[in-house]
């Protein structure tokens, strides 16, 4: 048993190292714009994980006394038109945001990928079929559609995550197919065939591995989209009902009292930008280093 | 060749000041010209699609027969005088010498023709249980007085067509194309979809020569934005600025800020006939939970009234110095809590998307009811899906508002609190329930207020009814609603009734 996992341990070591010291890693960490994209997801990971303990008020807790209050050391971020702390309604406001983007993604993602491998891989009319449904998805608006969808569920976080996750899968499946119609052709999935691996197995141990690197890419970019369009969503008031601290939601208050209490859209702005920012720019590194047609240059770009 | 050159260039530069100063001067020649800005679009079509786009609200260009007062009462306008012949039967005299704005008097065949062609005729059944009339029911006695028969006995009638859209209009008017003869101070000029109504001054109006030329009503239905053409002087006066912005305009020399209360009030509507807000104790534990005064303080920067009743104050059968008070006392409310049968489940509160500090409003009684143990969930939605949960009765409380755009306002305690009223009817058909309809003792109060001619018998009636409504807790009164205006401080004959959609114009001018 110990043996088993000093192996581990050891396993571990080894491919820790392996990363560290490998080519792409260097080439990721040369841009600094890559350094700040990914230090910008961490803190906001940080924040999500550890907003409830961090908070240093209830994001609920109403004092109408100290009602817009500017910053202070005990409201590093001031207080709302409610007296609420709104340093902890964003820490809050993090784990939402991120939660519904990393859901959102995942099912994006999950429900493109199976419909492009299926598509790709198993080609004729089903490949014509699932294509049509992908074009007729990738006709309308995004954010539109989501819109009407959001409109007829009725306002929720959970109908905006369901919204925005049937709008967005037709780009996954469109990569994803691309990239298995390329790689079903190589010869070592044809000698797979010949060895008599089934489809299932192909698809799944061969074609999917194969398509990893732009799904990454794709899904990173993806999440700075989802939390501008849950944002959005919440602003004009189909997402978040209140009190819940969601960004967009807090936003779209805080318009009102720009000239006044300025903290107050500024604060959840400043966020909403900060964090798409980090994850278009954590999605620009890793396409640099994932994308086996894109040359990185170690050095730092001067 | 150089000097013809340096002509043409001094020729277009002297034209292009010309072109300024001509400018300037047209700023100074539209001293009496005036715009505002109005929190509703003044030419949406699918609300008024009767005046051809039009709002008949604010603009002046159309009339009714009968005005109302700052006490709301019923007052002459076209019409001078009205008697009741017998229950059912009202004859009107109207004022001679009134023009349209076609140059047409004014006669009792207008009248008929306005009620039987225009109101009755082609605005559908809803118009006959507002205004108690038929087809068929108004008819002209002489030149200049007409006979209305209601169908049953109505002494309301009067203040309740004192109302802009009861306006009077030629047969030579051709409302939906948008031809409005009116007979108004202003007749209309301009109409620019989702942007502005222009009228000008209508010389020959019955009331004396107004004194603004000319008045643009700009749709402006978002506060900042409205406030933003105040502060830019792209409009003169808007209704309604931003509560945000309000404590600086007050501390401004060069704007100037009014308030007054209006017919409308906002409360917590409760279902008394669903579980656990059937339970009077509950109700009544709710209305301890909360304090009017700092919500009026606070979130509502001080516009409004806290109010003891859901109906506003301006309203004379209404006093709420007869009513009883419930001041903040979560003790109180919690003991009722624990006599009550609620037993922590979550209750749903129902909020309007469009209701103006709705979201706000709601959070804040949201708390208060947490503080005495109360679970609320609030659910912003749109009218439509409200009035769809309020018909099911799927819902426990609801944030929402009575208001009256006439003198005659019998209506709010009809419509709200008789069984067969708007709100209670189709559930006490369905299933012998309703939604705020307590029944018995106080329809019998409602009738009898609803039908007394004498206004010291209507008012003990309605007042009686109201101390019943608010003993049982039906509702938790919040405030008495206020319009605000901001103004150029220039501007002078601003008049502000507590129906803020009877606004004169006459007088409004600008000093120096």
């Amino acid at each position: 048993m110990i043996g088993r996992f000093e192996a581990l341990v050891a396993g571990l070591r080894r491919r820790y190292r392996a990363v560290r010291t490998s080519r792409a890693t260097a080439a990721f960490f040369a841009n600094p714009l890559n350094v700040i994209g990914l230090v910008i997801v961490a803190t906001l990971t940080i924040a999500a994980v550890f907003g409830p303990v961090i908070a240093p008020y209830d994001p609920t807790s109403q004092d109408l006394v100290n009602r817009l209050q500017p910053p202070t050391l005990a409201h590093p971020m001031g207080t709302d038109q409610l007296g609420r702390d709104v340093f902890s309604r964003l820490l809050y406001g993090a784990r939402l945001s991120l939660g519904i983007a990393v859901a959102v993604t995942v099912i994006r993602l999950v429900l493109g990928t199976a419909i492009g491998l299926l598509a790709g891989y198993a080609g004729g009319l089903i490949d014509e079929l699932l294509m049509r449904l992908v074009d007729v998805q990738l006709a309308f608006p995004g954010l539109v559609l989501a819109l009407v969808v959001a409109g007829i569920l009725g306002p929720s976080l959970r109908n905006v995550m369901l919204a925005l996750a049937v709008v967005g899968w037709a780009s996954y499946a469109r990569l994803v197919r691309s990239s298995v119609l390329s790689t079903k052709e190589r010869e070592f999935v044809q000698a797979a065939r010949l060895m008599g691996v089934s489809r299932h197995r192909i698809a799944i141990r061969h074609l999917l591995p194969n398509t990893i690197g732009p799904i990454i890419v794709l899904a990173t970019m993806n999440l700075g989209t989802v939390i501008l369009g849950t944002a959005g969503l919440s602003f004009i008031g189909l997402g978040a009902q209140p009190p819940t601290p969601e960004w967009g939601t807090m936003l779209s208050t805080g318009r009102h009292h720009l000239r006044g209490a300025w903290w107050l859209a500024n604060a959840p702005g400043a966020a909403i930008m900060l964090t798409v920012l980090g994850f278009n720019l954590l999605g620009d590194g890793l396409r640099d280093v994932l994308d086996p047609n894109h040359d990185t240059p170690l050095e730092k770009p001067t | 060749m150089d000097e013809s050159r340096r002509r043409v260039l001094a020729g277009i530069a002297g034209g292009g000041l010309a072109s300024l100063a001509g400018c300037a001067t047209g700023d100074t020649a539209d001293e009496t010209a005036f715009a505002i800005g109005l929190a509703a679009d003044p030419t949406d079509t699918s609300r008024y699609d009767n005046w051809g786009g039009m709002a008949p609200y604010w603009t002046r260009v159309i009339e009714p027969l009968v005005w109302g007062t700052d006490d709301m009462q019923p007052k002459p306008w076209l019409a001078t005088d009205w008697t009741a012949t017998d229950d059912t039967t009202w004859e009107f005299e109207l004022r001679k010498d009134v023009r349209f704005h076609n140059g047409a008097e004014l006669t009792a065949d207008d009248v008929v023709h306005t009620f039987e062609e225009n109101i009755l005729s082609e605005r559908g059944d809803f118009v006959y249980g507002w205004l108690h009339l038929e087809p068929g029911s108004v008819t002209k006695r002489d030149e200049y007085t007409v006979a209305f028969e209601t169908t049953d006995p109505f002494p309301g009638f009067p203040g309740t067509i004192a109302h802009n859209m009861i306006d009077i209009q030629p047969p030579a008017a051709d409302r939906q194309a948008g031809e409005i003869i009116g007979t108004g101070p202003f007749t209309l000029e301009e109409i620019r979809r989702g942007q502005y109504v222009r009228v000008e001054r209508f010389a020959d109006y019955w009331g004396g020569e107004p004194a603004p030329t000319e008045l643009t009503f700009r749709a402006a239905e978002d506060e900042t934005t409205r406030t933003d053409l105040l502060e830019s002087g792209e409009v003169d006066l808007i209704y309604m600025p931003a509560k945000s912005r309000l404590s600086s305009f007050r501390d401004r020399d060069d704007v100037r800020v009014d308030s007054q209360q209006s017919a409308g009030a906002v409360s917590v509507w409760l279902n008394i006939y669903r579980e656990p807000t059937d339970d009077v104790a509950l109700r009544r534990a709710l209305n301890y939970a909360v304090s009017q005064t700092e919500l009026v303080e606070t979130v509502l920067e001080g516009v409004g009234e806290p109010a003891r009743g859901p109906i506003s104050t301006v309203i004379d059968w209404v006093d709420e110095d007869e009513l009883p008070t419930y001041e903040r006392d979560r003790d109180a409310a919690r003991d009722l809590v624990d006599q009550s049968v609620y037993d922590g489940s979550e209750l749903t509160c129902l909020v309007d998307t469009d209701m103006d500090d709705g979201r706000t409003i709601g959070q804040v009684l949201q708390s208060s009811f947490e503080e005495i143990g109360v679970d609320v969930s609030l659910e912003v939605r749109e009218r439509a899906a409200i009035n769809d949960l309020t018909d099911r009765g799927e819902f426990h409380l609801q944030i929402g508002s009575t208001g009256s755009n006439s003198p005659g306002a019998d209506y709010l305690m009809w419509e709200s609190f008789h069984t067969m009223g708007v709100d209670n009817k189709d559930r006490y058909e369905a299933e012998g329930t309703g939604l705020y309809n307590l029944g018995g003792e106080v329809d019998d109060l409602i009738e009898t207020g609803y039908q007394a001619r004498d206004p010291a018998a209507k008012r003990d009636a309605y007042i009686e009814a109201q101390r019943k409504i608010m003993a049982a807790a039906v509702v938790v009164p919040l405030f008495y609603q206020e319009y605000v205006v901001a103004a150029d401080a220039a501007l002078e004959g601003l008049e502000l009734p507590p129906i803020e959609k009877f606004a004169e114009w006459s007088e409004l001018t600008r000093t120096a």
